[in-house]
């Protein structure tokens, strides 16, 4: 049932991930070449004064990447279901409808983190080609919320489109871009250190928002 | 005959707008219950309580022993469901949806769905989306048959099908019906060739029930008869034994379950002068609009 | 029971998210600006001098009361000011019996300030060592180091470790009593000063020492301190007069400075520091030094002569925002507000503010009242709502619009 489930979400997603995906990588590559365009043309210690002294962030461009990532994801995976109302097709599935659902999210989730995880990958494994450790480290720190908010927008993206009636998911809207606004506040490079954890566990409390969404669903809002 | 579906004093509201009170109906094993009505009686409510997406605000529905709000998986593995429109996942091509649906059913009937899909002019890759109205019904209805459920849901399904392919879809479906002693819930707003499938009617208006009876009965029991009134500018109260009536200057349809001595009886009991009195016979369709009258 | 579970989760969010959006939203039209004035000591009269930006306009006053005219004021402060009598020609020849010679004012004149958040901000922890001693001016090095279980060069341009240069540096430590690894550094990281004097270190033992590089070379000189001597930051300068290398500030808040002359730690008589609130200035002329302590509450002055006693000091209060009308009324819309930054840390956190004034619960009580209202005109059960008014009560208004936005539907 789940491979079922898991062939379903994919076709849906599919052509999305990877086009995500490759752009994602492309965009790493981007940054490191542009990194090494640098160094070459600067004398490599200016460059990095600047970052270490001046403290400038040489990966800016990857800042709403995540968040993009997240959001058509969930976009791809959760509007098809809400056309003619095809969510009720899923639900009258001869399985538990809270289970499907949570299903699916996983599903999606775990595209979503893996994506995500090749990016981070990537932009790290790079990174400490040209930089020492101290400079991964905070690189990680300050793009750490950034992809924390790719997955918070999965999470918050596919509970606003389960949503049945559009006065509220405006009201969802605004509430969602006020949350994942808090994932930007970081003035410094690594200085989201200590809220990692706590953005960990806001997005573990919106993770099975979707469940409010078909519950409300199954109230009769739609 | 065991009961499929029992709904006991199902009441439900939207907000303050009343949509039914107290609605009473079962479905015998193997038989095929239409619910008629205009857009807006009601219909897609009732089908949203019966496979449990609607919790009503009092009563209950029990579907094959039970309770609509908790349904098992065992339970509604044997509920067949039609959205409105042969509503699939579009975004699928006939190979891939019976793929995904087959990991749900254990009892799978693949040969039922592809037989179907033999008679389809479609290509292997072609998206559902992209089909025509008339063969998305067909995936629709293939799925369903090869899910082979107990109880077969169906919402409106001759919404948007031309008459070939509404023919097409009575007829198998009552074959199939029959054949394997199934049974069917329906509702639909289009009633033509409805006769041919179903066995007992609902008719429904605005938050009431019309008329529950087997359709036969209701066919035979219900009665238009047209007279001509003398003064066209006469009023004619709507009570007791007439159910509905229709007016055009001097012409009167009259609708109602009785004979045509007491119609008379009652007419000139009224002392209503008219002439040219006549029993018109009736399809479902006409019966139909002569209950619900035409707005 | 995992719908109704999400549903909580989700108020709990949405209470989080509003007590950060909402005050900050009140404060983006409503906050008033509250200029502390700027104090100065006056050599000649030896008392304190305020001026103060109101209106638009500087006003100069003393703590008497007395009001003066911009050149009456500068008048009254003529080593403050020497540059403006320098120009004017009105300098006096002589102050407290010391001849007043303008180079020399230039080059005791210094002024330094460390704001709470250089104590709580991110660090790389890589830093460059300068050659000290430099014919052509201060250049960035080839590499910047680090001081864990060794010390290490890391080379910009290869990102590698300059095995030798390490290996040296680390020797040269070691050779001092250099426990690895280090745990404060001091030093101006910065080629933009006016001459290079290194970097202080303080070692996994507690030790102090002061690092250069002299021609190429290690050149390690190890500082006496004061036993159990823990330093939290080294604040390093490059004042003209050389009088001292940097102020130290310890873990318990004490002010030191690290004198030029053999290394001597000087503590100066400074007893309520913060170095987590308080933003710490520090002026110098050739009489006196001025330490001024800042926070949101109070500002504080402590006048220090060549001896490193206290002359003077002066305590001035702000007016608190809670006490005025966008406080007070702050306190009665929100029970409490969440900043993610706050002006002593560039650390991001989740920075809960609760006010100790309890005018918000009218607030709440009301909104209260309109959830039972709201709950009473849809049939809905008390019952099942009491959670849903407990969270109004003690969140007001953001969790009147959680409750409300995430509707607790039931029949």
């Amino acid at each position: 049932m789940l491979k079922a489930i898991i062939y379903k979400e994919w076709i849906k997603i599919k052509k999305v991930s990877l086009f995500l995906l490759l752009i994602g990588v492309l965009i790493v590559i981007g940054i490191y070449s542009n990194v090494r365009h640098e160094l070459i043309i600067k004398d490599a210690e200016s460059y990095w004064n600047g970052i270490l002294q001046q403290r400038t962030i040489y990966f800016s461009v990857l800042k709403f990447i995540p968040l993009i990532v997240g959001l058509l994801i969930a976009v791809a995976q959760f509007v098809p279901e809400i056309v003619d109302k095809r969510i009720k097709l899923t639900l009258h599935l001869p399985t538990n409808e809270e289970t499907i659902v949570l299903k699916m999210v996983l599903f999606g989730f775990f595209c979503t983190a893996s994506i995500l995880a090749v990016f981070m990958g990537m932009f790290l494994g790079m990174g400490s080609y040209f930089f020492p450790q101290e400079i991964v480290w905070v690189s990680f720190l300050t793009t750490a919320p950034w992809f924390l908010a790719g997955v918070a927008a999965y999470f918050l993206v596919s509970f606003i489109v389960l949503e049945p009636l559009w006065k509220q998911r405006i009201f969802y809207m605004l509430f969602g871009a006020a949350f994942l606004g808090i994932f930007f506040k970081g003035r410094f490079p690594g200085s989201n250190e200590y809220l990692l954890w706590p953005f960990v566990g806001l997005i573990a409390c919106i993770s099975i928002a979707t469940l409010f969404s078909i519950y409300r669903f199954r109230k009769g809002e739609m | 005959m065991e009961n499929v579906v029992e709904c006991i004093n199902l009441t439900h509201y939207y907000g303050k707008k009343m949509v039914y009170e107290n609605l009473n109906f079962n479905i015998k094993r193997g038989s095929i219950l239409g619910l008629l009505g205009k857009n807006g009686a009601g219909k897609t409510t009732t089908i949203n309580i019966i496979n449990g997406f609607l919790t009503p605000k009092s009563g209950k529905c029990m579907i094959l022993g039970e309770d609509s709000r908790y349904l098992s998986s065992k339970t509604k593995a044997q509920i067949g469901y039609l959205i409105e429109g042969h509503v699939q996942y579009a975004f699928m091509n006939i190979y891939q949806i019976e793929k995904f649906y087959s990991g749900f059913f254990p009892n799978w009937k693949r040969e039922a769905y592809f037989d179907l899909m033999a008679k389809l002019k479609v290509t292997p890759k072609q998206k559902i989306s992209t089909m025509s109205c008339g063969q998305r019904s067909q995936v629709a209805l293939g799925l369903i048959l090869a899910q082979d459920p107990e109880l077969l849901v169906l919402d409106d399904f001759t919404l948007g099908l031309d008459p070939g392919y509404r023919r097409l879809f009575i007829d198998y479906l009552r074959d199939y019906a029959k054949e394997t002693n199934k049974t069917i819930f329906t509702t639909s707003h289009i009633i033509q060739d409805m006769e041919r499938l179903i066995d007992d009617c609902m008719i429904m208006d605005y938050n009431r029930v019309l008329a529950y009876m087997p359709v036969k009965k209701f066919l035979n029991e219900f009665k238009e008869y047209t007279i001509e009134l003398e003064n066209p500018d006469i009023e004619v109260e709507l009570e007791k034994p007439i159910v509905n009536l229709e007016k055009m200057h001097n012409k009167l349809e009259i609708y109602t379950y009785a004979s045509p001595e007491e119609i008379k009886g009652y007419l000139d009991a009224k002392g209503l002068a008219y002439k040219n009195f006549q029993e018109v016979e009736m399809s479902l369709e006409d019966a139909f609009i002569g209950l619900t009258g035409k707005y | 029971m995992l719908p109704k579970l999400s549903r909580y989760l989700l108020v709990f969010v949405a209470i989080f998210t509003m007590g950060y959006v909402l005050p900050s939203i009140y404060k983006t039209f409503f906050d008033v600006r509250i200029s502390s004035p700027s104090f100065s000591y006056s050599v000649l009269h030896k008392k304190f001098y305020a001026s103060k930006y109101v209106d638009g306009q500087n006003r100069f006053t003393d703590m008497e009361g007395n009001e003066y005219t911009r050149e009456e004021y500068m008048d009254e402060l003529p080593i403050n000011n020497f540059y403006y009598h320098l120009g004017k020609g009105t300098l006096p020849d002589s102050i407290m019996g010391i001849k007043l010679n303008p180079g020399q004012l230039r080059q005791e004149n210094f002024y330094q300030g460390t704001a709470a958040m250089e104590f709580a901000m991110p660090d790389y922890e890589l830093n460059p060592l300068f050659e000290s001693a430099s014919d052509f001016g201060i250049t960035l090095p080839k590499d910047v180091f680090r001081v864990k279980d060794r010390m290490e060069f890391v080379v910009a341009k290869t990102n590698e470790v300059d095995e030798a240069k390490s290996e040296e540096y680390t020797k040269a430590l070691k050779d001092k009593g250099f426990v690895f690894p280090a745990k404060v550094l001091g030093g101006i990281p910065s080629f933009m000063k006016s001459r290079d004097d290194g970097w202080f270190i303080q070692d996994s033992n507690l030790q102090l020492f002061h690092l250069k590089m002299v021609k190429d070379k290690p050149e390690v000189n190890r500082i006496n301190i004061p036993e159990g001597f823990k330093i939290r930051k080294i604040i390093c300068n490059d004042h003209a007069a050389r009088e001292f290398y940097a102020t130290i500030v310890t873990e318990d808040n004490k002010i030191y400075l690290l004198m030029t002359e053999d290394y001597n730690i000087q503590p100066l008589p400074i007893e309520d520091f913060d170095a987590d609130r308080q933003t710490m200035v520090m002026g110098g002329n050739l009489f006196y030094k001025t330490v001024i302590l800042m926070d949101e509450a109070f500002t504080k002055v402590y006048v220090i002569d060549r001896e490193f006693n206290k002359v003077d000091e002066l305590k001035e209060e702000l007016p608190l925002k809670s006490e005025m009308t966008i406080g007070k009324v702050e306190q009665f819309l929100f029970p409490f507000s969440i900043t993610l930054n706050k002006s002593t840390s560039l650390f991001t956190g989740v920075y809960m503010k609760k006010y100790v004034s309890w005018s918000w619960a009218i607030l709440s009580a009301v909104l209260v009242i309109v959830t039972l209202v709201l709950i009473k005109r849809n049939n809905r059960s008390f019952k099942n709502n009491i959670l849903d008014i407990i969270l109004v009560f003690f969140t007001g208004i953001f969790g009147f619009i959680a409750v409300h936005m995430f509707p607790n539907k039931e029949y």
